[in-house]
Parts: C-alpha cells; structure tokens; sequence
C-alpha cells in the first residue's frame, strides 16, 4: 500500500510544471510500466494456456500410450503380431526415447519372419536397450541386410555404451579383418584387451591385424558390394582376400583353358590391384599389395618409387617399413635396411616376416650366431601365422596355438599380452569358442 | 542487467563465429598428423611429406630390366628317334585321378657293359591298381652302340615291372660297374651289375626294398668310409590299389593334395661293405618335420669336406642336413635360409639343380616348384648361409607359369657360365584345370649376374609342350658338351644332343681307391687366370634322375688351366698344373701315403 500511495503522489513541481508546459499526457515510464505490464499479463495467460494445453495434451499422451502398451501387451499374449506391430509402431510414435515399443515392434517383426523390419526398429532402439537388443541388431545387419558397414557402427555404437561387450568387440573384429582394415583390427584388438573384454579370438586378431585374409574373404565382399557396388572397402577388401588365396576366379580360370599354359593367377591379381589403384590411388591396402608383389618380383625401382610417393599414413604400417628394409638390402645397404626392419618390428612387434628378413640381414652381414634369435622367434610367428591361416575358422584354433601365440608374443616384448591371454588359456582349457 | 543479457548471445554468436572459422581453418590446414582422414584426400601433399619421411633416393635404384627371350650359343637338337631311343612312359590313368599316376618317373645315364659309351635307363609306369606285376611293362635299357641305341632291358635280364617312379645309379659295391636302384610305387629294386652285361635283382637281400612309395633316391658316401650309402626319399602314405578319392569345392573328382596326405619318412640306407645296407636315418638325425620328400642332393655345402643332404619336399620346409661328422646330422636348413621361401612359405619343391653359379666356391642351388610358385634360386653365401635371390636375379616371374620337375645346373655351352634347364608339366589333368602340357625352360646367366631365358634359340624342343618328369645330364656322343635326357609322361622320352658353338672346355671323370670308386663326392677347382671354377661330383639332384658321373667345366676361350685341384672324398688333394682344354681327363685317387693322418666321417 504503502508503495502505490508513493507512487501515485506526484511532487507538487512537477504537477505545475505539468500545468505550465505541457498538454495533459500519461507519463512515458507509466505508459511503458503499462505495456509491460500488458506483455506480462499476455505472456502468462499464454503460459497459463500453453500449459493447460501441455498438461492436457500429456495426460491424453500418457493416457494413450497406457492404452497402446495395453493393447501390445495383449496382443503380444494373443500372439496377435501384426496388431502387435502397429500398435507398437504407434507406441514408438509417441515415445520414440522408450526402448520398450520398439523392442516390442521388433519382436513382431520378428516372430512374423520380417527381419528386415525388424533389424530396422532395433536400430530405433535408444541408448538405454538391453545389450541383447544391439546384438541381435548387428547380426540382422549383417546377416539379413547385408550391411556390414551399418552392423560395424552398431557394434562401436555398443562399445561406446557397453565398453565390455566381447561379442560386439568380436563381430567388429571380424568385420574389420573381412574389409582389411589393418589399423582398426589391432587398435580394437587392443582395446579389447586393454577393458577385459577380450577372449581368446582377440588375440588371433591381434596377432594377425597386418595379414589376416579369409578363403571367403572374396565372396562375402561382393555380396557386401551387392549393396554399395562402389564401395572403396568392399572393392578392395575383395582383390586383397582373392589375391591372397591365389584361387582365380571361374571366370579368368575358363579363360586359362584357351591358352596353352597354367593359368596365372600373379599376373592376373596384379592386374586387378593395378585397375583399383588407378581408382584409389592411395588406398594403404592396395599399395602394400603392390609393394609386396614388387618386393617379390625383385622390382627395386618400383619399389622405391611406391615407397618414395606413399602417403604419410604408411608411415605407420610395418609393411610398408618392411618393404623399405628389403629395398636397401637388395641394394647392399645393409645399415639402413637394418634400421627399416626394426623400426617395422616397433611399429608391429609381431610381425613375423620382418622379422624373417631381418634374420636373414643379419646372417648375411654378421654370421649365424647374430641371426640365431630372430630367425627362431620369426619361426614361432611363422608356424602360429600357419595354425590361424590353415584354421577353417577362428573357433577351429586349438589351445596349442595360442599358447604357441603367448610364447611367441613374450619373445617379441609384448609380456602384458602374452600373460593375458595366459589367464584366458588357464581359465577356459576348452577350445575357443566361435566369435559368430 | 539488460545489456549483460542481450550480450550473452552475442558472445555465443563471436565464440561460434571463431569457432567455425578455426574449424574451417583446420578444415583447409596441411595436415599434420598421420593418422588423419584429410590426409588421404590431399594426395600432393601427403606424397611429398612421405617421400621426405620414408627418405628415399628413387635414383638409386635401377629399373629392373623386362625378362626377355634372349640369344645365346646354346642349341639343342632332338636326336630320340634319330637314335631308336623309342620309349614312352605310360602312367596309365584312367580317369581315377591317383596321386600315383602324377610323379613318375626318371632317366639315368650309366656306362653298364664299359664299353666308354653311355647308355640310358628310363623308368616306365604301368597300370597302378594292378595286383600283380606279371603282365606289367617294364623299365627300358637303352644300350649306346654308337650308331644308335637298343633297348637290351631284357637280354642284361634288368626287367623292372614295378610301376616306375625314379632310378639312381652308381658302383655301390667299388667293382666297376654301375649297379641300378629303382623307386617304385611299391617295392624298391637294387639291380646289381654282375659285369657280364646282366643283372641281378638284390634289393630283398641287400636290405634296401622299401615297400613304402619312394620318390627317388640318391647315392653317397655319407660316413666317408669309401661305400656308398643310399638316401631314399618317401613321399606320401597311398594306396592306389586302395586309393584316397579326393573332391574339389563343387564335389568334383580331384587329385588329392600332397599336404592332405601323410607323410612317410625318408630312409637313410648306409652301407656295410658287404653288399648289404641298414636304414639309419632316425639314428643319424636325418629326420625332419613333415617330409613328402622329392628330391635329394648329396654334396657338401658348407665346405667342411663332410657331405651334407639337401631334401627338397613337396608343399613342406625343405631339409638342409649338415654333416656333424661322427656320423651325425642335424637339420639347419632354416638357420642357414634355405627351407622356404624369401617370403617364408614353404614351396612344392620338386627337383633340384647344384653348382657354384656365382663362382664363390660354394653349391648353390636352384629348386623346381608347382605352378604360381616361382623356382627358387638360393645362392650359397658360405659361412652366412643362403640367400633367396630368385628375384633380383631375374628368376621369378619366368617360371611362375610353369610346374617344373628334372633339372640341371650345368655350363652347357662352356662359356664359363652356368645354365639352367628345367623339364616342366602339369599334375592335374582334369578338364577343368589347366592343360598338363608345359615347355622346357633353358637360362643363361650373364655377366650382369642376371639370368636370361634363351629358350627361344636353343632349339625346338623348347617351343613345344611336354609333361616334363625326369632330366639327367651326360655327355652320349662323348663329343665334350653335355647332353640331356628328358623323360615326359604319355609321350616320347626325349633326347636332346648338346650342339651349342663350341668353346674351350675340361671333363673329369674320378676313379677312386680309397674313396669310392665313381668319386661321388670329389671336388674340383679349376683355375684361370684371375678366375677360380669350382664343382663337386654331386650324389642325387634333379628329379627322380641320375646324371653321368662327370664334372664338365667350361673354360671360355681359355686354351689352358692353370692349376686342376682335386679334393677327394678320402681328404686327399691333388694337383694337376698346366691342363690343356678340350680333353677328359680320368683322374685317379693317389696311393694311400698321402692319405690325411685323420678324417671324421
């Protein structure tokens, strides 16, 4: 009261000057306390209604979503899956957050054998969905979409959220390794080891992230490539896996028939990396093929050629430093090949192969004595690299292997590596499960 | 307060500015950083920073010059029909696809009646599944007239009807004559020469008729005590009375894989001087992991003067023996880089070729493999073991297409380089796989320590195709130059008479005392000049053959050796200055007062 009295009392000088000078007006800060006032008053009642309205249309909401989860329910008890479905899917509508209605539409799905459709509200899941659910929707995605690259962002999406996750961290393995993407084979591989969540595969993919190719390696790339048939990883992916296993296609081996000769498969994969790499110029896979082939061939000019215009993130594969050691002990340079093996070896102390050459550097520089070591310890990789190549599949790999792989990742530095999967062999005697 | 609120999203508005801005810096930035994907996209750049940091001089490197054919003096004339040298190996398939029918057989060049000309043997195949050998054909014996060759198989009373896969030939009892071991699918025969221009069949008594499926076999004095011993290689565990059937992919009929098949070992007969042999390969250390051997070289390859046994296995690590001396092997094949590959894979070896190639003192060896798999040159270094140095040699990409089997390393035309002739064929021959027939391959090897394919000039022989199995080497026409024997599966056993441009050449024959007699095992430098020829009378080699036994070095056009330096198996050295060209010479072993006071056998 007090207040409003103050503020309606005008000073008496002011009311004269009023008199005096001016026409009788409001005065402005009254006028615009008024406006404000009005705006005020507006905004609330807005409110007032926006949350009538907000309040109204929750309850409606909760009401109808009591009675869409009501409906599922019975219709999931009836085994009525298309009504379930659509109820569901109506659910999902109004609560697209809620992992439940989308569950509940998948398992329509499902149960009326739409897979597609239902890897499809799997991948609507939110965040909070049980581990089970991520599962089943990357093997949809692989299996029934045929979209490894969708299953493969499935698999991190659950990593993310369940960093332990062994199956996810195996089905990404194995579609890394499937499209000979190296770096992330090994850098998931240890991850994997790094949280505990590894199992006795993971240290196959470890051991093998830098030439792990698959017999089907081929074929599943082209049925992957159905669905994206310009795909740099799937094209690549494929060539490298055929290449690998120096089986020639029906094509080109029908094709052999006409001439008087076996067929020959370096010339005819050499080709086929040659016409991709004019694709992807610098695609890492591609060029350690070719490297390879060069080195094989005793092509040391094109080897420092590749070597000399290879992009930087060669810099970090020990093929292609492997590849540089074999360039200068072709060219009698001992000291330097010697520094490009062991720097291949410090980028992938597993790798068998350098370390073969470098044994071979060193018993031709310094005697048997020096080469000794590491022409044993490139024998142990060489026979378990053998074991897991000659595995029908990674769940075929016998204990003995893998501890022939501890024996051989202790010689090569890696302790913590070997005493892990040491824990894993003593825990689990049987042999290893499959990762698929 | 006002101000301060309307000034806060104008803040917002300035970060987010500098924010997009930096981001978009980042976006056009070199990058800097390996591992990021900008990087990929800017090639260029990318290139001249790894050129930097891979710091490599491309003009170092030579460009390697393209294999092609190339000319040389060697020619080669078919003379089989010229000479009544009519023989085909039958390997009597029938469709069934045995693993039998595949491999065999061999050829081999020994002088049986003394008569000083070199007579030929050649295995014959037959019908594997039969149960008895009464009806079966038999291993021909081509006698050397001079005019021409006669089979006399039946009148020396040398009749084989076991299904053929090699033969190797020596004087194993030092009598004079050469006595002939047989490899059979089954039962082994060991043919002793009674001197009369006959045979006896002794393998039961004798203690050497291994029933196991041998390969080949190879002759040496592997405890240096003057007998030569017998080294069988066994293949695989196959019955093809009871045959393995084997399916490809698409549940078609194939020939089984070697690797899918188990092993037998290798058997190691040493000789006891009275005519009858013991099998200590176990005792002596000559076992390997894996085995499926098909070759065999006796020689000495790390220059102790022990002989040593090189053992080429199909789809396995070959096997380097070294001789510890007292009688003990150990296998160090891998140590000393000759077991697999360069890139460590374990080939299907298949025959081999020994000689000192790059005139380092040393045996190299040079091993035929299956198709897609190159042969494999493995240079010996001495003391730092082996090199594979197939492919800066310029041996790579030439045989990938080929299958190859028998093989030499010989200085065919004498121009004081070593030559490679290699006999191929394929294995399979199902419709659907490649066709089995292959050419013959001859190289050179250059003075820009490359080898050349001098095919294409050597002769028609090697613009045809064959299925290639056996070669030996010896000099028929006794004109100087060695000539070649090549026995292919299903189609005329071939005889190629050596008629490259003459140039200087020095043959040596060994009669032994102390040693054995053909002085298997002798090594022999020649000196010219500045130059230091060296070869060793090698036991085994090639595939599934047997080579006269005789060193042949070409001498260019070198009228004279300066210094002939014969190191006997028995340690004795002998010296021969002043050699003139173009003769044989039948070095005899000294008498027994220059024996060494002490060898280890």
């Amino acid at each position: 009261m007090a207040s409003r009295n103050k503020k309606r009392a005008i000073p008496k000088s002011d009311k004269s000057a009023r008199t005096t000078h001016q026409p009788r007006s409001i005065p402005p800060s009254n006028k615009s306390r008024r406006s404000r006032l009005r705006l005020l008053g507006s905004i609330l009642v807005a409110a007032a209604f926006i949350a009538i309205g907000l309040y109204g249309y929750r309850w409606y909401q909760s009401n109808q979503i009591a009675q869409l989860k009501q409906l599922c329910e019975e219709a999931a008890e009836e085994r009525d899956w298309p009504t379930l479905e659509q109820y569901a899917r109506q659910w999902a509508v109004l609560q697209p957050d809620d992992a439940q209605p989308w569950s509940m539409a998948a398992a329509a799905a499902r149960a009326m054998g739409e897979l597609a459709h239902c890897a499809e509200y799997l991948s609507q899941l939110p965040d909070s969905a049980e581990l089970a659910a991520f599962h089943e929707l990357g093997l949809l995605q692989m299996e029934i979409l045929n979209d490894p690259l969708a299953a493969r962002n499935t698999c991190q999406r659950t990593l993310r959220l369940h960093p332990q996750d062994s199956e996810s961290s195996l089905r990404l393995l194995y579609i890394e390794a499937m499209l000979c993407n190296r770096q992330a084979v090994l850098a998931e591989a240890q991850r994997s080891i790094a949280v505990e969540s590894d199992t006795l595969p993971t240290y196959a993919y470890l051991l093998s992230a830098f030439w792990l190719t698959f017999a089907n390696g081929h074929s599943v790339n082209d049925r992957w490539a159905e669905m994206e048939p310009d795909n740099e990883l799937f094209e690549v992916a494929s060539v490298v896996h055929l290449f690998a296993s120096r089986q020639l296609p029906e094509l080109a081996e029908q094709a052999s028939d006409t001439v008087d000769a076996a067929p020959l498969p370096q010339a005819y994969f050499e080709e086929q990396v040659a016409t991709l790499r004019e694709k992807y110029p610098d695609n890492l896979e591609l060029l350690a093929v070719t490297l390879s082939s060069l080195c094989q061939i005793g092509d040391t000019a094109g080897v420092a050629q590749l070597l000399s215009s290879a992009p930087p993130a060669a810099l970090q594969d020990s093929r292609f430093w492997r590849s540089k050691g074999w360039l200068h002990a072709a060219n009698q340079e001992s000291e330097q090949a010697e520094t490009a093996y062991r720097h291949a070896l410090s980028l992938s102390a597993v790798d068998w192969l350098s370390q073969t050459e470098l044994a071979e550097l060193l018993r031709l520089t310094r005697g048997l004595d020096a080469a000794r070591e590491t022409q044993q310890r490139a024998d142990v990789g060489k026979n378990v690299a053998l074991s897991i190549l000659k595995a029908p599949s990674f769940a075929a790999i016998s204990n003995e292997t893998y501890g022939q792989m501890a024996d051989y990742f202790e010689q090569c530095g890696e302790q913590q590596t070997a005493q892990s999967l040491r824990r894993h062999l003593a825990a689990d005697p049987l042999p290893a499960r499959s990762q698929r | 307060m006002v101000a301060n609120d309307f000034q806060r999203p104008i803040n917002a508005l300035l970060l987010f500015g500098c924010l997009w801005l930096s981001s978009g810096c980042l976006g056009c930035k070199k990058p800097t950083s390996p591992h990021t994907d900008d990087q990929l996209s800017n090639p260029v750049q990318d290139k001249s920073a790894a050129a930097t940091q891979f710091d490599i001089d491309v003009s170092r490197y030579k460009a390697k010059p393209k294999m092609e054919p190339s000319v040389s003096g060697l020619r080669f004339t078919e003379v089989h029909d010229l000479l009544g040298i009519d023989h085909v190996y039958a390997n009597g398939a029938n469709g069934e696809l045995l693993a039998v029918e595949t491999m065999g057989g061999g050829c081999a060049w020994l002088d049986f009646d003394k008569d000083g000309l070199l007579d030929l043997f050649l295995n014959q195949g037959g019908d594997p599944t039969a149960q008895s050998d009464a009806a079966e054909p038999v291993d021909a014996l081509f006698r050397n007239l001079h005019a021409g060759f006669v089979n006399v198989a039946a009148s020396a009373r040398l009749v084989d009807k076991g299904y053929g896969q090699a033969v190797a030939v020596a004087d194993f009892d030092n009598d004079g004559f050469d006595d002939v071991y047989v490899s059979n699918v089954f039962a082994n025969t060991l043919w002793h020469n009674c001197g009369d221009g006959t045979f006896v069949e002794i393998a039961a008594w004798a203690g050497v008729d291994d029933h196991r499926w041998s390969s080949t076999a190879a002759w040496g004095d592997l405890n240096l005590d003057g007998q030569l011993d017998l080294y069988v290689c066994n293949y695989l565990k196959y019955d093809p009375r009871n045959p393995t059937h084997c399916f490809d992919d698409q549940g078609r009929p194939m020939l089984c894989n070697p690797a899918a098949l188990e092993p037998w070992p290798d058997a190691c007969y040493i000789n006891l001087g009275d005519g009858t042999f013991v099998d200590e390969a176990a005792a002596r250390g000559l076992k390997g992991e894996g085995s499926r051997a098909l070759s065999v070289a006796i020689a000495d390859f790390n220059n102790d003067r022990l002989p040593d046994i090189y053992v080429a296995n199909d789809t396995n690590p070959n096997f380097l023996f070294i001789n510890l001396g007292k009688g003990a092997f150990e296998d160090q094949a891998t140590l000393l880089g000759c077991a697999v590959s360069r890139e460590g894979i374990a080939q299907a070896s298949m025959g081999l070729g020994v000689n000192d190639f790059d005139q380092n003192g040393y045996p190299d060896i040079y091993s035929t493999h299956y198709t897609d798999e190159s042969n494999t040159l493995y240079v010996n270094r001495g003391v730092h073991g082996f090199q594979d140095a197939t492919a800066l040699m310029g041996l790579h990409d030439v045989t990938l297409r080929w299958l190859g089997f028998g093989t030499a390393m010989q200085d065919f035309d004498h121009d004081g380089h070593m030559d490679l002739i290699v006999t191929n064929g394929h294995v399979v021959t199902t419709p659907h796989k490649p066709k089995p027939h292959m050419p013959s391959q001859i190289f050179s090897y250059n003075n820009d320590r490359r080898w050349v394919d001098v095919g294409s000039t050597a002769g028609n022989y090697f613009q045809r195709n064959w299925m290639g199995r056996g070669l030996a080497v010896g000099d028929y026409d006794a004109d100087g130059d060695l000539d070649v024997a090549i026995l292919n599966q299903n189609d005329r056993s071939v005889l190629l008479q050596n008629d490259s441009e003459p140039r200087k050449w020095l043959n040596f024959a060994f009669v032994g005392i102390h040693s054995n007699r053909q002085g298997i095992g002798c090594r022999v430098e020649v000196n010219i000049k500045e130059s230091k020829l060296t070869q060793e009378l090698c036991g085994g080699t090639s595939y599934a053959s047997s080579n006269q036994p005789l060193l042949s070095f070409g001498l260019g056009d070198a009228e004279i050796a300066d210094l002939v330096v014969v190191y006997w198996p028995s340690g004795i050295r002998q010296e021969l200055q002043n050699v003139h060209a173009n003769q044989l010479l039948l070095i005899r072993e000294p008498a027994e007062s220059l024996l060494p006071a002490q060898r280890s056998p």
